[in-house]
C-alpha cells in the first residue's frame, strides 16, 4: 500500500468502522488505491466515492458523507506535507497538474514554514557549534552539586524567614519578648508577689489578645510555639515558687520596680528584606589550546560568576528602600528616626556590595589550574591559550595575559600585534 | 560509577550515529576537523579571503553535514575531514567570487592522495539551499509568528522544529516529548501547525 492509500485509509477507516455491517479493516490495498484516486476529485465529482462508500453497506452512509468535505480537506493537507518532506507520489502529480488550489495553497506554505524553520535553526546552530564541544564535556563536580543543593536550602529558608517577617508584619500585635524582658529585669529586683501577679496577668492578657487577633501562620509554628508555652510555663512556675519563698523571709520594704513605658524600651523596627537573586556561577572544564595543533591534555577549570541578576535585584532594592524613605520620612512618627537608621543602613550595606562586585568584575583570580571570573555579560566563548610559557584568556574576540597568583589580578589586555597573530594561528590551529 | 567517554576518541562512524540524535557531537567534528580545514583553505585562497570569512565557510560546511546526517541521506566514504575540505572547497570556489581566489590557484583535486582518495574533493557539490526569502510577506509573517511561539514557551515551537529540521519521526517525537502514543504525537503536532498557520495569517493582516 503506498503512502496516499494509507493516509486515506486513516482517515476513512475510523468514520466507517462502526457503521459497517462487514469487516471494513480488511478491505483490499486496492480499494484504499482506487478510493484515494477518487477521493483527489471529490471536489469536482464526488459520485465516485458515495458508490465506494455504499459498497461498504453502512448503516447511515449520510453521515460518513456529512464528514467528507473535513476529511478532504485533511486528505490534501497530509499529502501536502508529505510531498513538502520529499515523498512524491502519483498522486501529489496529479494534483499538481490539475492545479489543485487547496493542495497549492498548502504546499506553499509548508515550503515557507520550513524554509524558515531551516533558516532560524542554522542561525541557532552557527551560534551553538562553537561551544558544541564544550557542551558536551561539561560535568558536574560533586562539590559544586553539594555547594548548589546547600545555597538552595540556604535561599529556601531565607524566603521562609522573610514570609514569617512579613506575616508577623501583617499582625501587627505587640512581640511577648517585652514580657521576657520584664521577667528578667524583675527577677534581679526582688519583686513582690501582686506585682509578679501583675505581670503574669499582663503575659495572660497580652497572649490572649494575641489568641483573639491571631491567626494561624503555618502549622509547623504550632509544635514550636506549644514548646515554647511549656518552657515559658515551667519556667514562670518555678520561677514563682522560689521567689515566694524569698519574699516571705524578707522582711525589707521593697520599692516597686519602675515600669518602663513602650516608648523607651528600644524595639528594633521591622523592615522586610527584599529577596536578592544569588550570583549564578558555571563550571567548566576547558583544554588548553597551544600550539601543538590540536588540544593539550590538561584542562582548566573555568568558574565563572555572572552577577548580573544579583546586580540588577541589589539596585531594585535600594530602589525600594529609597522610595520607603522618601514616602515614610515626611511623617515622622514616634520611633521613625530609628526607622530611618535602618533603611539607611540597609541601603548603604547594598551600595556596598553593589560597589565591590563593579570592582570584582576587574579582576581574575588564576592559579593555574582554575580561572575565577566575575562577570555581568557571559562570554560566547572563553578558551585558554598557551604560548611561550604564558597562559592567556581568549574572550570571545580578545585576549588578555594571565597571571598566575592566589591574590586577584586586573584584566591585561593583548595589543602586541605580534603575539596577537600568534595567538590567533594557535586558536585556528594554522 | 558511569563510564566516562572519551569523546576526542570516538571514530567518525560512531559519531555519525550520535551527531543525528544530539548535535553537540558536531562539536567534535568541528573541533577535530576546524584547524586542518582551515589550513586547507588559506593555501587555496592564499590570503585573499579573511580568515573570518573561511570560518563562515567551514561553518557552512558543517551544517551542510548536519543536515545530510539527520535527514539520512549522509554516506561515510570518507572521513569527516575530507568531506568537510571538499565542501569548503566547492564553497570557495563557486559561492565565493571566483576573482577573489588567487590566479594562479591550481585545482589538483583530480589527483589522488591520502588527503583527497579517489579524487573525493571533486566528487562533493554539496552546498547550502537559500531558505532566506525575507522579501516575500508570507516568509517574514512566518517567521514573525514562529519567533512568537518560540518565546512564548510550551511544546510547539520544538515540536515543529524538531520534526522539520531534524527530522525526527513521529516514533521518535513520542519519546522526546512524552506522549502516550504516536497517533497523539501526530495530533499534537497538527495543532501546533495549525496555531502557526493562524498566528502567520494574523500577522499578514496586520502588516
Amino acid at each position: 500500500m503506498n503512502t496516499t492509500s494509507t493516509v486515506i485509509k486513516g482517515l476513512i477507516l475510523p468514520l466507517v468502522i462502526k457503521l459497517s455491517k462487514g469487516d471494513v479493516t480488511s478491505l483490499p490495498d486496492d480499494f484504499w488505491n482506487q478510493f484515494a484516486t477518487n477521493f483527489i476529485y471529490y471536489e469536482i465529482d464526488a459520485a465516485p466515492v458515495y458508490a465506494a462508500l455504499y459498497q461498504l453497506e453502512l448503516e447511515n452512509p449520510e453521515d460518513v458523507f456529512e464528514k467528507l468535505p473535513q476529511v478532504y480537506s485533511s486528505f490534501i493537507n497530509e499529502l501536502a506535507e508529505e510531498y513538502v518532506l520529499g515523498n512524491k507520489s502519483e498522486i501529489t502529480t496529479k494534483l499538481l497538474e490539475s492545479k489543485n488550489e487547496t493542495f497549492l495553497k498548502e504546499v506553499a506554505f509548508l515550503n515557507t514554514m520550513e524554509a524558515v524553520i531551516t533558516k532560524t535553526e542554522r542561525n541557532q546552530l552557527r551560534k551553538d557549534l562553537p561551544q558544541a564541544y564544550d557542551r558536551l564535556v561539561f560535568e558536574l563536580d560533586e562539590e559544586t552539586l553539594r555547594q548548589v543543593a546547600k545555597k538552595k536550602s540556604r535561599e529556601d529558608l531565607r524566603a521562609k524567614f522573610e514570609q514569617w517577617d512579613e506575616e508577623l508584619v501583617d499582625e501587627e500585635v505587640p512581640i511577648m519578648a517585652g514580657v521576657k524582658f520584664s521577667l528578667a529585669e524583675d527577677k534581679e529586683s526582688d519583686l513582690d508577689l501582686n506585682e509578679i501577679e501583675s505581670i503574669l496577668r499582663g503575659e495572660e492578657i497580652i497572649a490572649n489578645s494575641t489568641k483573639a487577633k491571631g491567626k494561624v501562620i503555618t502549622l509547623s509554628w504550632i509544635k514550636y510555639a506549644a514548646a515554647a508555652c511549656l518552657v515559658l510555663g515551667l519556667g514562670v512556675w518555678f520561677y514563682t515558687n522560689q521567689e515566694q519563698e524569698n519574699i516571705l523571709q524578707n522582711d525589707v520594704v521593697i520599692a516597686p520596680a519602675k515600669q518602663d513605658s513602650p516608648s523607651d524600651s528600644i524595639i528594633t523596627p521591622v523592615i522586610p528584606s527584599e529577596a536578592l537573586v544569588e550570583v549564578v556561577t558555571l563550571t567548566k572544564n576547558v583544554s588548553i589550546i597551544s600550539s601543538d595543533y590540536g588540544i593539550a591534555s590538561a584542562n582548566i577549570k573555568i568558574v565563572e560568576n555572572n552577577q548580573k541578576a544579583r546586580k540588577e535585584s541589589i539596585e531594585k532594592s535600594i530602589e525600594k528602600y529609597r522610595q520607603m524613605l522618601e514616602k515614610e520620612f515626611p511623617e515622622n512618627k514616634v520611633g521613625d528616626s530609628l526607622r530611618i537608621k535602618v533603611l539607611e543602613s540597609k541601603i548603604n550595606s547594598l551600595q556596598n556590595e553593589l560597589a565591590l562586585m563593579k570592582e570584582r568584575e576587574k579582576q581574575y583570580v588564576f592559579d593555574g589550574k582554575a580561572l575565577v571570573l566575575y562577570v555581568s555579560a557571559v562570554a560566547k566563548e572563553n578558551s585558554i591559550m598557551f604560548l611561550e610559557d604564558t597562559y592567556y584568556l581568549k574572550k570571545d574576540n580578545d585576549y588578555f595575559k594571565l597571571n598566575i597568583s592566589e591574590q586577584p589580578q586586573l584584566y591585561e589586555k593583548v595589543s602586541n600585534s605580534e603575539v596577537l597573530n600568534a595567538l590567533d594561528k594557535i586558536y585556528n590551529g594554522y | 560509577m558511569a563510564q566516562k567517554i572519551n569523546y576526542l576518541g570516538l571514530s567518525d562512524n560512531e559519531l555519525l550515529d550520535r551527531i543525528k540524535d544530539n548535535s553537540d557531537y558536531l562539536g567534535i567534528v568541528y573541533k577535530r576537523c576546524k584547524p586542518n580545514c582551515i589550513s586547507f583553505m588559506r593555501k587555496m585562497t592564499t590570503g585573499k579571503i579573511s580568515d573570518y570569512e573561511l570560518e563562515d565557510v567551514f561553518q557552512d560546511a558543517n551544517i551542510i553535514l548536519y543536515e545530510k546526517i539527520v535527514k539520512g541521506d549522509f554516506v561515510l566514504t570518507a572521513s569527516f575531514q575530507t568531506y568537510l575540505n571538499s565542501v569548503c572547497r566547492f564553497q570557495l570556489l563557486n559561492t565565493i567570487e571566483k576573482s577573489r581566489l588567487t590566479a594562479d590557484y591550481q585545482d589538483d583535486s583530480e589527483n589522488d592522495d591520502d588527503e583527497n582518495p579517489n579524487g573525493y574533493l571533486s566528487t562533493i557539490t554539496d552546498s547550502l539551499d537559500a531558505v532566506d526569502h525575507s522579501n516575500e510577506p508570507l516568509f517574514l509573517a512566518i517567521e514573525t509568528a514562529l519567533d512568537l511561539m518560540k518565546t512564548a514557551g510550551g511544546k510547539c515551537y520544538d515540536l515543529l522544529t524538531q520534526f522539520w529540521y531534524k527530522r525526527r519521526s513521529m516514533k521518535e517525537l513520542t519519546e522526546i516529548f512524552e506522549y502516550s502514543d504516536a497517533n497523539n504525537t501526530k495530533h499534537q503536532k497538527a495543532r501546533c501547525q495549525e496555531r502557526l498557520r493562524v498566528m502567520s495569517y494574523n500577522e499578514l493582516k496586520r502588516t
